[in-house]
């Protein structure tokens, strides 16, 4: 499915924090955790993918090491720092209440009015 | 942005080629003869010199450094098909960021397409795969700046202030050339015509047949000054400028005096006659036609007027020495009336102070007369002579007139900076390097501090203009204050005007030691005063057959309308009548009464009037 690039470019800094709160991994395998984790709805394009790594290591939010992965090779590992978890705290909170509104809009269910 | 970049990386090079340059110019500059920075050379090495230098640095650098746009394929890539090669090389060559950060992307995206592909089972699904990536990867020029912005931003402070600071420098460096450029072009506009202010307030309001003029002008046409040359020549170890006795002359200077004498009598004539003239004054011109530079004003007779007084004084001594001595007086009072034209009403300093040389050396000569032939001499001719010296006394106003020199620096403002260009006026070198001459008002060690000052915070047009008023109005106050009042006071006036030009090149250069003239002119006050004092008590000696007890028995018994108040210690002149005399003196500039002791300059040497001891105006005493 192809996204509005405004409406991606929102999400994407939150669900690359997320994928990487549960391990580190290298720019391609992280590209391609997203795309099975959202069971392909979601995908990063290559030319969004990088910039956006280096950006959230400028913030602070993840970090980036060179080590050797399993199949010897060295690889660029980016991992989520302890600035970056408390970041997704706070921007899945807002993705949750903003999730609930869009679908009370949209009569999806969800809170009912009291 | 790429020309922004471009632009930071010109001047990055330019910043070195400054460092560059300054040093070369720093080792020719010590090898230069001249260190004025306004020296022609210096000039072209400081302002072209760094330009020209910085250029060559700068096309040197890019040669060393290598063009950014070379085709960067390292063996990362090899292992890639071409497609794939040239899309990560088109992504790190449009990144144009440092080559550690370059080769760590190109390692990452060449490892990103080998993990891409190590799923496909075959060729076509190779190349399928391939083109997906390709077109996944979109604007390469729009992806490698993002990939840019984002290493860029991943940069520690302490690398991004120093990645910044060259560029700083350089943008400052470019800006300073931009000044330099800006401050070495403009010219002055005089647009006021000081000159000829200047001659409307030399001149009276009174008709142009009272002026001695004419009189004055001839007599130093025809003046014959060979004679004076020759006696000065040959006599300069025992003769300056001012008369002596007669007594001390040999029969050969004698003979030589009486030459100087009758080549000159026609001239001495034309003074008697302009003397008789209750104004003098003369249009000032310059050197050169239409011009109305004041700093070019000649001033082509006033050499020849003080050698004429000079003359004059001879004339008295020697009418003095063969029994005429209603001739010898007349020609004091006749010298001393000169002294008062040339002095005029607001005219230049120098003329101002020719005129005091002039009278110091009329009271000297009255003075010689007396202490020669006062025996021979009778009450009326002292009584006379009295009155008549005590009338030009009275009438003359002894303090410095600054207003012309105030007309001098207006002018000179207005020729030494250029017109105001975006609301500020600078320094017109050129002019500045003229006025200064031979003048070393840059200390050798001083040449780069001053060369800044001057360029960065030296007081513009108005500015100056302000402190030249401040600095006018100063001094008219100074003029009023005898040395003795000033004394008090914590700082002398030299030390007031330093601070107060201290900052200012211009006013610098221009004033003279203002200071020297306050004194001397209160000097002439007291000087010409004392005469007076001396000729009451010598005509108080002819009447009662001794000298005074006071200058109040002086003032009681009519010879003298006031005690005149020594301005070096606001206090009465000393007088002091002796066993066969009097003694009157000043303390003199050491504000001390020194009990009537001779002054001597620092060196312990005679001097009339030194820095220390008393100013003794009688008796007559040989310096």
């Amino acid at each position: 499915m192809k996204f509005e690039r405004e409406l991606l470019k929102g999400v994407a800094p939150v669900v690359v924090l997320e994928i990487l709160s549960r391990g580190k991994m290298y720019g391609y395998e992280l590209s391609e955790t997203l795309e099975q984790r959202s069971k392909g709805i979601l995908s990063l394009g290559r030319g969004t993918l990088y910039p956006l790594l280096y950006n959230l290591e400028a913030k602070g939010l993840i970090t980036a090491e060179w080590e050797q992965s399993e199949s010897k090779r060295k690889r660029r590992y980016y991992s989520i720092t302890d600035d970056g978890k408390d970041q997704l705290a706070k921007q899945k909170e807002q993705w949750t209440a903003l999730q609930q509104g869009v679908n009370l809009v949209f009569g999806m269910g969800g809170l009912t009015p009291a | 942005m790429q020309i922004f970049i471009k632009v930071l990386k010109i001047i990055e090079g330019i910043v070195l080629g400054l460092i560059f340059s300054f040093l070369t110019v720093v080792c020719l500059d010590a090898l230069l003869p001249s260190r004025n920075p306004f020296d022609k050379n210096t000039l072209n090495l400081w302002f072209i010199g760094p330009i020209v230098a910085g250029w060559l640095f700068f096309m040197l650098w890019l040669f060393l450094r290598g063009p950014s746009k070379r085709n960067i394929k390292t063996n990362s890539t090899e292992s890639l098909p071409d497609s794939a090669s040239e899309l990560i090389n088109a992504i790190i060559e449009s990144m144009r960021f440092r080559r550690s950060d370059r080769a760590e992307v190109r390692q990452e995206l060449t490892d990103h397409f080998i993990d891409a592909l190590s799923h496909c089972r075959d060729e076509q699904e190779r190349k399928n795969k391939i083109a997906e990536l390709v077109a996944e990867f979109g604007d390469v020029k729009l992806l490698g700046t993002l990939i840019r912005r984002g290493k860029k931003r991943c940069q520690p402070l302490w690398r991004k202030v120093l990645t910044h600071t060259p560029h700083a420098i350089g943008i400052s460096i470019l800006l300073l050339i931009v000044y330099i450029g800006w401050f070495f072009t403009g010219k002055p506009k005089p647009s006021i015509d000081y000159l000829a202010i200047w001659n409307e307030q030399i001149r009276p309001t009174v008709a142009e047949s009272d002026n001695a003029e004419t009189f004055y002008t001839k007599a130093s046409e025809i003046y014959d000054a060979n004679t004076l040359i020759a006696w000065r020549d040959k006599y300069e170890k025992h003769f300056d400028d001012s008369p002596r006795s007669l007594s001390k002359l040999s029969a050969k200077e004698k003979e030589t005096l009486n030459k100087w004498l009758d080549s000159n009598t026609e001239s001495l004539d034309l003074i008697r006659q302009g003397t008789q003239k209750p104004y003098y004054w003369q249009s000032y011109a310059t050197d050169q036609e239409g011009s109305t530079e004041l700093i070019a004003i000649l001033l082509p007779h006033l050499s020849d007027f003080k050698n004429i007084s000079e003359l004059l004084c001879w004339q008295a001594l020697v009418d003095a020495e063969h029994g005429n001595f209603q001739q010898a007086f007349d020609s004091c009072i006749t010298t001393y009336t000169f002294g008062t034209h040339i002095r005029g009403q607001h005219k230049t300093l120098i003329e101002q102070l020719v005129s005091m040389a002039i009278q110091r050396i009329t009271n000297d000569t009255i003075r010689i007369i007396l202490d020669e032939h006062f025996d021979k001499m009778d009450t009326a001719l002292l009584n006379n002579t009295k009155l008549r010296f005590a009338q030009l006394v009275e009438k003359q106003n002894f303090t410095i007139d600054y207003s012309g020199e105030r007309l001098f620096m207006y002018d000179e403002a207005q020729r030494s900076f250029t017109q105001s260009r975006f609301g500020k006026s600078h320094l017109y070198l050129p002019r500045l390097s003229e006025l200064g001459g031979d003048q070393d008002i840059y200390e050798q060690d001083d040449i780069i501090k001053n060369t800044f000052f001057i360029l960065f915070t030296h007081p513009d047009k108005e500015e100056t203009l302000q402190t030249i008023d401040r600095f006018c109005n100063t001094m008219e106050t100074f003029v009023h204050q005898t040395p003795a009042t000033r004394q008090t006071n914590e700082k002398t006036i030299n030390q007031i005007i330093e601070e107060m030009i201290e900052e200012n090149v211009l006013l610098n250069i221009m004033l003279p030691a203002l200071g020297r003239c306050i004194e001397l002119s209160f000097r002439n006050h007291i000087n010409s005063q004392s005469t007076i004092v001396i000729l009451s008590a010598l005509q108080y000696h002819k009447t009662h057959n001794e000298y005074p007890e006071s200058l109040q028995t002086l003032v009681e018994s009519g010879h003298l309308k006031t005690i005149p108040i020594d301005p070096f210690s606001d206090k009465p002149l000393v007088y002091r009548k002796t066993e066969d005399s009097f003694v009157l003196y000043s303390v003199g500039s050491n504000f001390t009464d020194d009990g009537g002791a001779s002054g001597t300059d620092d060196k312990g040497k005679p001097r009339r009037w030194g820095n220390h001891g008393d100013w003794i105006f009688w008796p007559v005493t040989d310096d």
